[in-house]
């Protein structure tokens, strides 16, 4: 007896009830029209960002809005209140509103769409509160200017109780919604239709059953109501309240007078039923259903309460009456398949002919079934509506019956997932996940209902994915690659997950579904997309040896255009990156060589393959000309490469002077002069890096150019010489330069330069510098061997600064050099007192990293060596595997610690003879690193554990 | 000239057609009135603002252009050889033809043409300033009702190109404010995809989405600018990229923008 709320309350006419506010402020504030209309598109276009789940660009268009009209404050209240909430900014919202004057139409218009958001947030305490809150500005009724606004809130009010559950409260909404007038005669009597529909169900609450004056009192309003909708004539509210009276009839205990309340309106019924067919309205609208349905259970019952008897002819009667009651369920489940009654008279009905059966030996033939198709179809229809309009808890029960009668018709599968949704909008997951699984296996099998399957069950996926249930869509698209590998949308669904992984930097996780891709899906039309993400991955995860073969078939994939072209960039690259230089410089020169001479094939002459095109050009010539500095081979040619080099890098200046990598090219092209013993050239280029780009780091710092040229020719002693020069002059240089000249020879390992290096930073009084510096030098320190030294240096640093930004470095290096120092101590006491200062310093860095998963994942590596060093091999052991057990193997910054955690631990397996556990832990990273870098060790030990193993070993 | 006037100078031109001056073309043109003038030749007289309908025996009506609602002018038999040079990508050799075409048949239909095709060379060529000119040129001298959308489309892509930002501003917003939803709705993007090349990039993914939500009834934009908004939100690591995106494949599964990214 549910009433659809969209039926009388469309969602436009709240739309209305705003628009009306709206203009009402608009007769308030004269504005030209011009300038309404767009203050209205924008609050429209706002509206609609918040719809499509996009507050923060709905706050930036009313902000925009409010900036150009400051005076549509006021208008744009309601939004403004729907992208606060719509983040979950109740409490903002709240204080807008109370911000705004109080009984003013807009400011009700905002307070009313408050409570509508919470009520979409399923906060139905804060929705009834907002709403009373204002009803209850209007306790002797609503004057007549609000009157519509109103009772249109009261109808939606009682709405949102009823599904909610509140029958009292919907009640007295109802009673608030007929103290308004209403629209139209019609409409008055089909809400009055509704209140008595609902005082029914009220009196049958436990609370009024145990209240008999109460009670009747509602029956009586029930009864008034039917009483005033039967004077407007004999129409579909007429029908329903006929319904209605032999309800309240049975409320009363009267059974029979119910049944004869039915018979002797049947007539009138049967005039409104032939009314509806010959208007082609469908016929589930039609009250005969549920009179014929009452009628039945009516007989039923009566008929049962006769079984047993051994009075033949009550014997009889009660057969009589069951045969009745089948015949109206029949007519239910015949004549109105559409209707709610439909199949529980169907159920019933083959019931009663189990009951004749066994009881009186009466074989009653049921009606073929042939119509059974015809009610699981127009059952299914008024499932899928309810589902759309939201209304999931009768969804469910109605797709549970339809289920129940069968599962092999053409929409199962979407009956199946909607029933599956339901129940997660409903919060049952144990059912929902029920639902999902029986969807999962019980289409894959079909050769009709396996496209369908597959799209069903994916739309599971995607119901958690709005919900950002990710672990649970995890689940569902698990089950989708298992059970659906060759759909149609298998491609797509997995490039789409590795896209979705990317986002959140899970490179590891999204290569594998691209992968998965490019090795199952050769022909889908994804395949070179899948191929071209590969190739991301693997670079990004620095294998660019793999990513060599996939950009090369990738490439050859395309057609001619500007993307092939930076796939071949993307190729040079990779071959750059893993020191096959020669190969890199072919195809950067074939690269300028296609721009230049066939740039007009390639490009489709748009602005952006234009641009495009120009800057693969930049990085060629300019990787081109890095590529001959770094050739050495054969040493006799290395004047001609570096000359080569030269002459790139100025023809990369000449085309591009406004380069980002202009200056970096200036310094190195000076360098190479340098090596070429022109230093007049050198000085030149050095002037041009100094004069032209006086802003740029490069002019700032030319040793640092001048080193990181060197360096990265592979010329690493120079590069350190060109830092060590730094120390002849000292006065020359900033501590900023020597602390970058510092970091850079750490990489390097050259301690003993970079030693002196931050000391002569460390000179400096600036805090941050003196910090880092001593940082450095602890660092060096300890790279050098001495960790005495460096221990002194880092305690020094934390008495000065006991709570600085450095604090978790700091300890990770000092615990190590006491570590390191605690091992040398001949005096046990010592040693142990040193290590514990170890550990003590350790502790901090987890404690000030917790956050840090990659720091968290290194200082774990730490610890393990710091074990190592006590001689508790065994704990060192057991922290290796923690590492390898517990850090996310996917978390691309914790990986090369888990990595180095299982190189190391492969020793200590061996020195322990735990062959088992290094059998595991070989086996763990060859399946969370099959690209690993220590991939080779691993199958060794994985072998070498299962030979021990063989011959005898733990 | 009355409908007589029409059949005798179709009928001269018929004519001649028979006895073997076969190269001769009609040319047409239809007055506002409904009235149809044909003849071997029309020709456009700037000053006077004017067209003259020559017929085969010589004879010359003059009609006012305002008077002119359109004109069917034999195709230039060079337009021809310089839409295939164009195909060719052989813009060079294009064109001065078409630069030819454009001059010599000033307000006769073809110069039009000629300039779109122009505009396409020089856009190719990378060279956007003339492009735009070329495009501007074309938008100037038709009257607003013939041009088409993919015109504009041009006409502004050029003039970002040539960085023409004020021109470029002002005809998107005299087309988002225009009578033409459809137009309105490529100008949006348009406008998007100038704050996006501005750098701009919350005001371009407004741009786009208020394509998508304000200017939804223009079905042929929205897998653009959902591609667009999507596109550029995933650049900004925003949350709902994918949002925009199932949106795209499931209402737009045809459109090249979802076939790109694998929809059914």
């Amino acid at each position: 007896m549910v009433t659809k709320m969209h039926d009388i309350m469309r969602p436009r006419s709240l739309c209305r009830l705003y628009a009306g506010a709206l203009v009402l402020v608009a007769l308030a504030r004269p504005v030209a029209a011009t300038e309404q209309d767009e203050i209205q598109e924008e609050l429209k276009f706002a509206s609609g960002l918040v719809q499509l789940r996009f507050p923060d660009y709905a706050q930036r268009a009313v902000d925009k809005l409010l900036v150009k009209y400051p005076a549509a404050k006021a208008q744009s209240a309601r939004v403004r209140v729907e992208v606060l909430t719509s983040r979950g900014k109740f409490e903002e919202a709240e204080a807008l509103l109370k911000g705004m004057p109080v009984g003013a139409a807009e400011t009700m218009v905002v307070q009313l769409s408050l409570g509508d958001q919470y009520y979409a947030w399923g906060k139905m305490k804060e929705a009834q509160r907002t709403y009373e809150s204002f009803f209850n500005q209007f306790p002797k009724g609503p004057p007549a200017e609000i009157a519509r606004l109103y009772g249109e809130s009261a109808y939606k009010f009682s709405q949102m109780l009823m599904l909610s559950g509140d029958l009292d409260g919907a009640l007295d909404a109802y009673r608030r919604v007929m103290t308004c007038p209403l629209n139209s005669r019609e409409i008055e009597r089909r809400v009055q239709t509704e209140m008595a529909e609902l005082c029914v169900r009220v009196a049958g609450l436990p609370t009024m059953t145990t209240n008999v004056p109460a009670q009747k009192k509602v029956l009586d309003e029930a009864a008034a109501l039917c009483n005033k909708v039967q004077y407007g004539g004999n129409d579909l509210w007429f029908a329903k309240t006929v319904v209605i009276l032999a309800h309240l009839k049975m409320a009363n205990g009267d059974l029979a007078g119910a049944r004869k309340t039915i018979m002797d309106y049947l007539p009138m019924l049967a005039e409104v039923d032939a009314m509806l067919k010959e208007a082609k309205e469908n016929m589930k609208l039609s009250p005969m259903a549920e009179c014929k349905f009452l009628l039945g259970t009516l007989f039923e019952e009566d008929g049962r309460a006769l079984i047993g008897n051994k009075d033949k002819l009550k014997q009889k009667e009660s057969a009589d009456l069951l045969v009745k009651a089948i015949s109206q369920f029949w007519t239910v489940a015949q004549k109105y398949p559409g209707s709610s009654w439909a199949p529980e008279s169907r159920r019933r009905g083959d019931g009663i002919v189990d009951t004749l059966a066994k009881e009186f030996g009466i074989k009653v033939k049921a009606p073929a079934k042939q119509n059974a198709d015809q009610l699981v179809s127009e059952q299914v229809k008024e499932a899928r509506l309810l589902f759309q309009n939201n209304v999931f808890k009768t969804a469910a029960e109605r797709y549970v019956d339809i289920l129940n009668i069968s599962d092999q018709f053409s929409n199962a599968p979407w009956a199946v997932s909607e029933l599956a949704r339901c129940y997660i909008e409903l919060k049952d997951e144990p059912y929902a996940r029920a639902m999902t699984e029986f969807l999962a296996e019980r289409y894959c099998q079909t050769t009709n209902q396996y496209e369908s399957g597959g799209n069903a069950l994916l739309a599971v996926a995607s119901a958690y994915d709005e919900r950002q249930a990710w672990l649970k869509s995890d689940v569902v698209y698990s089950l989708y690659y298992a059970n659906y590998p060759n759909h149609s949308k298998a491609p797509v669904i997995l490039f789409r997950q590795g896209e979705n992984a990317l986002r959140v930097t899970n490179t590891v996780a999204a290569l594998k579904n691209f992968k998965a891709v490019a090795d199952s899906y050769p022909n889908d039309r994804i395949y070179p997309d899948a191929l071209s993400r590969m190739a991301y991955c693997l670079a990004t995860l620095g294998d660019y040896t793999n990513a060599i073969p996939v950009l090369t078939n990738y490439m050859a994939q395309l057609s001619v255009g500007t993307e092939q072209l930076h796939v071949r960039l993307r190729l040079a690259d990779a071959y750059r990156s893993t020191g096959m230089v020669v190969p890199a410089l072919n195809e950067y020169a074939r690269l300028i060589r296609i721009v230049k001479d066939e740039g007009v094939k390639f490009s489709a002459g748009t602005p952006e393959d234009v641009a495009r095109m120009k800057k693969i050009e930049e990085t060629a010539l300019y990787s081109k000309a890095a590529c001959y500095s770094r050739l050495k081979e054969p040493a006799a040619q290395l004047p001609l490469y570096q000359a080569k080099a030269i002459e790139g890098y100025e023809a990369f200046l000449k085309e591009f002077p406004k380069s980002e990598q202009a200056p970096t090219a200036l310094g190195a092209a000076g360098v190479l002069y340098s090596l070429l013993n022109k230093p007049k050239e050198a000085g030149t280029m050095f002037e041009r890096l100094a004069k032209e780009y006086p802003d740029s780091q490069q002019a700032k710092n030319i040793v640092a150019v001048r080193a990181a040229t060197l360096m990265d020719m592979g010329l690493k002693d120079q590069a350190v010489m060109v830092y060590a020069d730094m120390l002849k002059t000292p006065a020359l240089f900033k501590p900023s330069q020597f602390l970058q000249a510092g970091g850079v020879l750490l990489e390097v390992k050259q301690y003993d330069v970079a030693r002196q290096l931050y000391a002569e930073a460390q000179k400096t009084k600036e805090v941050p510098f003196w910090q880092a510096a001593t940082l450095g030098l602890g660092k060096s320190l300890s790279g050098m061997g001495e960790n005495a030294e460096a221990v002194k240096v880092l305690e020094d640093f934390l008495t000065k600064f006991p709570k600085s930004s450095y604090m978790v470095a700091v300890n990770l290096c000092l615990s190590r050099s006491y570590a390191e120092v605690a091992k040398k101590e001949v005096d046990a006491q010592k040693s142990k007192q040193l290590f514990d200062k170890a550990y003590r310093a350790m502790s901090k860095v987890r404690q000030y990293a917790k956050d840090d998963l990659e720091m968290m994942a290194r200082a774990d590596v730490e610890m393990a060596a710091i074990q190592v060093l006590m001689g508790d091999k065994l704990g060192a052991l057991a922290s290796y595997q923690r590492i390898l057990l517990f850090f996310d193997p996917s978390n691309i910054k914790a990986r090369p610690h888990v990595e180095q955690a299982f190189d190391r631990s492969l020793v200590l397996f061996r020195e322990t003879g735990r062959y088992n556990d290094m059998l595991e832990a070989c086996e763990t990273y060859l399946k969370q690193f099959p690209q690993g870098q220590f991939v080779a060790k691993a199958r060794a030990g994985r072998d070498e554990a299962k030979s021990k193993l063989a011959s005898g070993s733990k | 000239m009355n409908r007589n006037n029409v059949i005798i100078l179709a009928v001269m031109a018929g004519l001649l057609m028979g006895t073997g001056a076969t190269a001769l073309a009609v040319d047409k043109l239809k007055k506002i009135s409904g009235e149809e003038l044909a003849g071997v030749r029309i020709k456009w007289f700037e000053t006077r603002q004017e067209y003259q309908v020559e017929g085969a025996d010589g004879s010359i009506i003059p009609v006012a252009a305002d008077e002119v609602e359109s004109l069917d002018i034999a195709k230039p038999a060079e337009f021809d050889k310089a839409a295939k040079a164009m195909a060719a990508k052989q813009y060079d050799v294009a064109i001065p033809i078409l630069d030819d075409v454009a001059t010599r048949y000033k307000r006769l239909d073809w110069d039009g043409k000629a300039r779109e095709l122009l505009a396409t060379a020089y856009f190719a060529k990378g060279d956007f300033k003339t492009a735009a000119d070329k495009m501007g040129e074309l938008i100037d001298n038709t009257p607003k009702n013939q041009l088409t959308e993919a015109q504009y489309v041009t006409y502004w892509t050029a003039l970002m190109g040539a960085q023409r930002l004020a021109i470029l501003k002002k005809s998107l917003s005299d087309a988002i404010t225009g009578e033409s939803k459809s137009l309105a709705a490529l100008a949006v993007i348009k406008r998007g995809d100038m704050a996006k090349a501005e750098g701009r990039r919350e005001d371009a993914v407004l741009d786009y989405l208020r394509c998508v939500i304000l200017y939804d009834e223009v079905r042929e934009a929205q897998p653009e600018a959902l591609s667009k908004a999507a596109d550029l939100l995933r650049e900004m690591k925003h949350p709902r990229e994918d949002d925009l995106r199932k949106k795209l494949m499931s209402q737009y599964p045809e459109s090249v923008q979802a076939r790109k990214l694998g929809g059914v």
